[in-house]
């Protein structure tokens, strides 16, 4: 079997009365490059959102690399307004059948859920904010270009670089980790070759062309070492010479770099043309997964994208 | 052989560093009639609040957080510092009226007694960095439940709390340690520095705040530094690049009203007496003032702007508030002349302007054509002042209108939003002098790969 990177179980935020994403389930193995599709306003940011850690989830579990990081429940005044399904889940950390097993499997079962996650018999909530869970190695970028608009290419990335520092605050100060800086900016270095952007990397970041800022947020992504690379709408604005090259270059760094890739897109042909697998959302909830060829043919994916006459 | 580079430029800098220092000490040791005794004030003055301008910069223009608690912090320093080295034979008489107050020592007479100027200087440093951790032990604490706010909310906040540390500070019943709202003075300041018949009265701010100036300038281009920049560019982003927001803010905040703290005893010692009345908000205001007008996020901005902050305040604008009859009518040909001089630079920059925004004041045939209003106004009253210098001239009065208690201020105003409206990214902008050179010279480099 392959090894899981991330697994999401049940998620389920709510905002106010509007269930943004409703019961996702999705499982993601190492070195998979998956999409997840879906017309606009189906909950693709939001989830992207609670598995970084932007926001904590209504209900659910989000695991990484076999590691509880993310894990909710209604509480509260959600106890009453909460919408999902299974809102008991977390509270006791029960995600094993009541019947048709016996005691000495249960236990057996439960010990084996304990060493995955010493607070699963608790009703502990783990919401971690975003920087603790980019920590961990999962790596995102923004739909909307979120670079650091003041600071050259360069600086970008090497910015990005200060999570995995091993000086304090006295030594960057006075200057006693210069082998350190160094071995980070040829890091930048080789990470700008890789992207491409190895002329520009005086240039202010905002002074790029569209494209490849988008290129840059990647590369600042890449910058944090991570297992686990997320990609909202990396595509969007592009045209298709560019998101042909984007393809190529998405291919290219899971394979030189052994990443995983999950990515939200619109483009199609991105899509289709790089995906193991895909899942697919409308509404908040799930409606589809499988392989590019299932998701071409099955039919409630194009009645989500091309809607349904209403009685017929 | 970037190494090599880096050691040209530190060894550069130190000698400039040094350069500057021999300079301040010679212009301290000259006689005052060379040397106007103001100069020496305006430095001292100057350096002391460099050293909180760019602490404050390192807050608002370098970590993107609007904190208006600096006078509370200084404050904070100056008393730690004042408290600490009140000489034991003067705490009766300074706390008066708390008998028994003082804390029965002085960190700097001790010193003093036992090693001379060395333990003397020691003794001062020692208390330096006391009065700061104290202001960043507070920072720390207040940076708690304060630094989940943004903007507008934090700024209210900080100011909130300088205010309630002032006030804190004047309660009786801390009368022993505070002396109340009564003054604390005869504590060690900097004219207690010489070498021999060498006074160092004006050197020791240059060196103190020298140092912690090259402190906060290495750590803004040190790998946290980049963090800063990158909370105050896009929070967001920084976060989900794994930048631990809160950490860093709390540490930027702390760091910043240590130095704060720092230049707080140093104002105490400039002053040679501490009140907490003193430090109200509009301390604070000058300083944000000083930041604006040198630049946000920029370092040398901060220095630069201080300088001519407190040179204007202390002295090149002292002469409006004094009232002043010209003494004949040559005087008052020579005021006129000096006026409309004046006036035509400003008519001509604002002709610059006007050319280079290349707009064309011309009404073609009924339509309209857009005009930038400002070169405009001022050309305007650059007329109406010139009317007014020629009715001036030709009226029988000698005595110089305006000028009177109050008028520096009103003209300091006016100055501050000329550089406001006009001028907003101030002098340096977000650049740095030594940014300069190397932009010029990336320039130069471009058009010559252009050919």
């Amino acid at each position: 079997m392959r090894e899981n990177v991330l697994r999401v179980e049940n998620a389920t935020m709510q905002f106010g009365g509007v269930v943004a994403v409703d019961n996702l389930n999705l499982e993601i193995n190492k070195g998979e490059i998956v999409s997840l599709i879906g017309p606009n306003g189906a909950g693709k940011t939001t989830a992207f959102n609670v598995i970084t850690g932007v926001y904590a989830p209504s209900n659910g579990r989000v695991e990484f690399c076999g590691e509880t990081i993310v894990r909710n429940h209604p509480q509260g005044k959600m106890k009453k307004l909460y919408k999902g399904q299974n809102p008991e889940l977390y509270t006791t950390g029960l995600r094993l059948p009541d019947t048709g097993i016996t005691p000495e499997e249960r236990t057996l079962l439960e010990a084996d859920e304990r060493e995955r996650d010493p607070a699963a018999f608790t009703d502990k909530v783990l919401c971690p904010t975003p920087d603790r869970i980019t920590n961990l190695g999962m790596a995102r970028t923004f739909q909307n270009i979120r670079l650091w608009k003041s600071q050259t290419v360069f600086d970008n990335i090497l910015i990005a670089k200060h999570l995995r520092r091993t000086s304090n605050l006295f030594s960057a100060t006075f200057r006693m980790n210069r082998r350190e800086e160094e071995a980070q900016r040829a890091d930048v270095e080789r990470l700008l070759d890789i992207v491409g952007l190895g002329g520009l990397r005086d240039e202010l970041a905002t002074s790029l062309p569209y494209g490849k800022q988008r290129r840059l947020e990647i590369a600042r992504a890449l910058a944090t070492e991570p297992k686990l690379l997320l990609l909202d709408e990396p595509a969007a604005g592009m045209n298709p010479q560019e998101t042909n090259d984007l393809t190529e270059f998405i291919a290219r760094i899971r394979s030189e770099l052994g990443l995983t890739v999950f990515l939200i897109e619109h483009h199609m042909d991105l899509v289709m043309d790089i995906s193991d697998r895909i899942y697919v959302l409308d509404f908040g909830g799930l409606i589809a997964k499988g392989t590019p060829a299932d998701i071409q043919n099955d039919q409630r994916v194009i009645d989500a994208y091309l809607g349904v006459a209403e009685d017929a | 052989m970037i190494k090599k580079k880096d050691y040209k430029k530190t060894w550069i800098a130190l000698l400039i560093a040094a350069a500057i220092l021999i300079l301040v000490v010679v212009l301290d040791n000259l006689p005052s009639k060379v040397v106007p005794s103001m100069l020496l004030t305006v430095l001292q003055k100057g350096a002391i609040y460099a050293l909180v301008a760019v602490s404050m910069n390192l807050l608002n223009g370098f970590t993107g957080l609007f904190s208006l608690g600096q006078a509370g912090f200084m404050l904070l320093g100056a008393y730690t510092y004042a408290v600490l080295t009140v000489p034991v034979a003067r705490q009766a008489s300074v706390y008066q009226r708390y008998p028994g107050g003082g804390l029965g020592f002085s960190v700097t007479e001790s010193l003093g007694n036992s090693m001379g100027q060395l333990g003397l200087f020691l003794g001062v440093v020692l208390c330096l960095i006391l009065a700061g951790c104290v202001a960043g032990l507070f920072a720390w604490f207040i940076g708690l439940p304060v630094l989940k706010l943004k903007s507008d909310y934090l700024a209210i906040a900080t100011l909130g709390f300088a205010e309630i540390i002032r006030s804190v500070v004047q309660y009786e019943g801390l009368g022993p340690v505070t002396n109340g709202s009564n003054l604390l003075y005869g504590f060690t300041g900097f004219s207690d520095f010489h070498m021999g018949e060498l006074k160092l009265t004006t050197m020791m701010p240059f060196l103190f705040a020298g140092a912690s100036i090259l402190i906060v300038v290495l750590l803004i281009n040190s790998t946290y530094g980049r963090a800063f920049k990158a909370i105050r560019d896009d929070e967001v982003a920084a976060e989900a690049m794994g930048i631990n927001l809160a950490r860093h803010k709390r540490m930027s905040f702390v760091i910043s009203s240590f130095f704060a703290g720092i230049s707080g005893a140093m104002l105490a010692m400039f002053q040679a007496s501490v009140q907490a009345t003193a430090f109200k908000a509009a301390m604070t205001y000058e300083i944000l003032l000083i930041v604006v007008i040198g630049g946000i996020g920029s370092v040398t901005g901060s220095v630069l702007g201080s300088f001519l902050f407190v040179g204007c305040s202390e002295w090149w604008l002292r002469f409006l508030d004094n009232e002043t009859i010209l003494k004949n009518f040559s005087a008052k040909v020579q005021f006129c002349a000096l006026l409309a001089a004046l006036i035509a630079v400003v008519v001509g920059f604002g002709l610059l302007r006007l050319k280079r925004s290349g707009r064309k004041i011309i009404f073609r045939s009924g339509k309209r054509i857009a005009v930038d209003w400002g070169p405009v106004l001022a050309l305007a009253l650059a007329a109406l002042a010139l009317g007014w210098d020629v009715w001036f001239l030709l009226s029988s009065n000698l005595k110089l209108p305006l000028l009177r208690s109050g008028f520096r201020m009103v003209v300091f105003s006016v100055v501050i939003m000329i550089v406001v409206l006009f001028f907003r990214k101030g002098i340096m902008g977000d650049q740095e002098l030594w940014d300069l050179r190397r932009k010029r010279r990336s320039a130069k480099a471009k058009a010559g790969a252009g050919k």
